[in-house]
C-alpha cells in the first residue's frame, strides 16, 4: 500500500470505530422485566399529578387547532428553544395519534429513560430528567388519567431542528452526563409538609428545569439549584427561587401559597412572564394542602 | 458650519430624538404601569381582608386603574421596544388582539369600579387581575 492509501485506510477506520463508539454511547436505554408493578390506578392522585406537572402547559394543543376549545393536551403548539421548535406529543388517547396503543411500560420507560415506544431518544424539552424521580405509582396513576381523557386526533407535527436524526441519536450522549447520577430523593429528616412540597416541585414539577441554571454539557448545575439564570428559551432572566424570605418577595408560607393559587388575578405579577402564567394556572388546580407544602419547600431554600 | 458638519449635526440631533421618543414613551407607560399595580395592591389588601373594605376606595382605585391603563396603551408607540423595556416584539406584530386585551383589562376594571360589597370584591378583583395576567403572559417578556 503506498502512504496514501494507508493513510486513507487508517482515516475510514478511525471513522468506523468512531462511528461504532457513537452508536454504543447512545443507544437508547430500556426498562428492566419487573420495572413497572402491578398497579391499581387512582385517577385522582393522577390529575394531582398532570396539574402538579404542568403537562397541558407544553402538550397544550395549537391555537384554534383540535383539543384547543377544551384545553386538552392534544399537542401541537411549539415550544421555542435556542436550537430549534419542538412540537410536544399528543397526550390523549387516540389510537393514531395519542397514547391509546400505549403501555404502562411505554409510558413509564418514556418518562423514566426518555426512550419512545418506537425506542428513540426524547429530546430533553421533554423533563424526563425530573419525571424519572416520580414514584412508580404516580407514573400509573397519571397514566391511567390521560388515559381517561377524551381521545383528540391530532397528527404530530415533526420538530423543527437541524440534522433531526443525527441530533435525536446524539441525545444519548446528553443522557450519559444527565442520566449518571441516581434520580433526585428527598432527603430524610423533614416533615411530611416539606418532604412532599420537595418531591412535587423537585420531580413531577420540574422546576429545575428553569430554575436550575445549566452547566456547558445542558446538564443541571445542582450546585446552583434553583439559583435562577438566563431564561432557555433565549431572551431575559430566570429568578432565583433561594432566598425568596430574606429578599422580602413573600411574607410567609400562606403568601406563597397564594401567589401560586391566584398569581397576577391578586396583583401577584411576577409569576406572570417567561412561561410561568401558565404553570401558575395548573398549579392553582392543586389541593390546598400541596400549595402550602410546595410553598413550606421553596422558603426553606436559602 | 461647513455642510458635512451641518449634515452630521442633523443626523446626530434625529439619533437624540430617536432615542429620548423610545425613551420618553417607555418612561411614560412604565409609570403608568406601576400605578396600576399599586392600585392592584391596595385592593388586593382588601380582599385579603388586611384592610377593611370601602367601597369608595375600591371605586377611586379601579378609576385611577383604568385611566392609567389608557394611558400606558397609548404609549406603546412603534419602534419603542428593547433596552429597558420587556416588551415583547409581538405587541406590534398582533396589534389588534394586543389592542384588544387592554380593552378587556379597561372593561373588567370598570366593572371593578362597580363593587358595592365586600363578596363581589374578590371575583372582580380577581376577572381584573387574570385580564393583567393574559397580557402579561403574552406580550412582557421575563425580566
Amino acid at each position: 500500500m503506498s502512504r496514501g492509501r494507508r493513510f486513507l485506510a487508517a482515516l475510514a477506520t478511525l471513522g468506523v470505530a468512531g462511528a461504532a463508539a457513537f452508536l454504543l454511547l447512545t443507544r437508547p436505554a430500556s426498562l428492566a422485566e419487573g420495572a413497572v408493578p402491578n398497579h391499581v390506578a387512582d385517577l385522582r392522585n393522577g390529575e394531582v399529578m398532570y396539574h402538579a406537572g404542568s403537562c397541558v402547559a407544553c402538550h397544550r394543543a395549537a391555537e384554534g387547532g383540535p383539543g384547543a376549545d377544551r384545553g386538552l393536551p392534544a399537542g401541537g403548539f411549539a415550544f421555542p428553544t435556542p436550537v430549534g421548535r419542538f412540537y410536544p406529543q399528543n397526550l390523549t388517547p387516540d389510537p393514531e395519534t395519542g397514547l391509546g396503543r400505549w403501555s404502562e411500560r411505554d409510558f413509564v420507560a418514556a418518562m423514566t429513560l426518555g426512550v419512545s415506544p418506537a425506542g428513540r431518544h426524547y429530546f430533553p424539552a421533554f423533563p424526563y430528567a425530573a419525571y424519572r424521580s416520580m414514584t412508580k405509582a404516580d407514573l400509573l396513576d397519571l397514566f391511567a388519567y390521560l388515559k381517561s381523557l377524551p381521545a383528540v386526533k391530532a397528527p404530530a407535527r415533526p420538530h423543527e431542528l437541524p440534522l433531526l436524526p443525527l441530533a435525536q441519536r446524539g441525545v444519548g450522549l446528553w443522557k450519559q452526563l444527565a442520566l449518571r447520577a441516581e434520580p433526585w430523593a428527598p432527603p430524610p429528616g423533614r416533615s411530611a409538609s416539606w418532604t412532599r412540597g420537595a418531591y412535587l416541585a423537585n420531580a413531577p414539577g420540574h422546576c429545575g428545569e428553569c430554575h436550575t441554571p445549566k452547566d456547558w454539557a445542558m446538564v443541571a448545575d445542582e450546585s446552583r439549584h434553583m439559583a435562577g439564570g438566563p431564561h432557555p428559551a433565549g431572551e431575559g432572566k430566570v429568578p432565583s427561587l433561594r432566598g425568596l424570605l430574606a429578599a422580602k418577595k413573600y411574607k410567609d408560607v400562606a403568601d406563597l401559597a397564594l401567589a401560586l393559587s391566584a398569581g397576577e388575578e391578586l396583583g401577584y405579577e411576577n409569576l406572570s412572564s417567561g412561561g410561568m402564567a401558565a404553570i401558575q394556572q395548573n398549579l392553582a388546580r392543586l389541593p390546598d394542602s400541596d400549595l402550602q407544602a410546595i410553598a413550606e419547600y421553596l422558603l426553606s431554600l436559602e | 458650519m461647513n455642510l458635512s458638519k451641518r449634515i452630521v449635526a442633523a443626523f446626530a440631533a434625529l439619533a437624540v430624538a430617536g432615542v429620548a421618543y423610545a425613551s420618553d414613551a417607555y418612561t411614560a407607560r412604565h409609570e403608568a404601569m406601576e400605578k396600576v399595580g399599586g392600585g392592584m395592591g391596595t385592593l388586593s389588601a382588601m380582599a385579603k381582608k388586611e384592610t377593611p373594605f370601602d367601597a369608595a376606595v375600591v371605586q377611586a382605585t379601579a378609576k385611577m386603574q383604568e385611566a392609567e391603563l389608557k394611558k400606558a396603551a397609548a404609549q406603546f408607540l412603534p419602534d419603542t421596544a428593547g433596552g429597558k423595556s420587556r416588551a415583547k416584539a409581538e405587541i406590534w406584530t398582533n396589534r389588534a388582539d394586543f389592542d384588544a386585551l387592554m380593552q378587556k383589562t379597561a372593561e373588567a376594571l370598570v366593572a371593578l369600579q362597580g363593587v358595592k360589597d365586600e363578596a363581589a370584591l374578590m371575583p372582580a378583583l380577581r376577572a381584573a387581575g387574570g385580564s393583567c395576567r393574559t397580557c402579561h403572559d403574552k406580550y412582557r417578556l421575563p425580566e
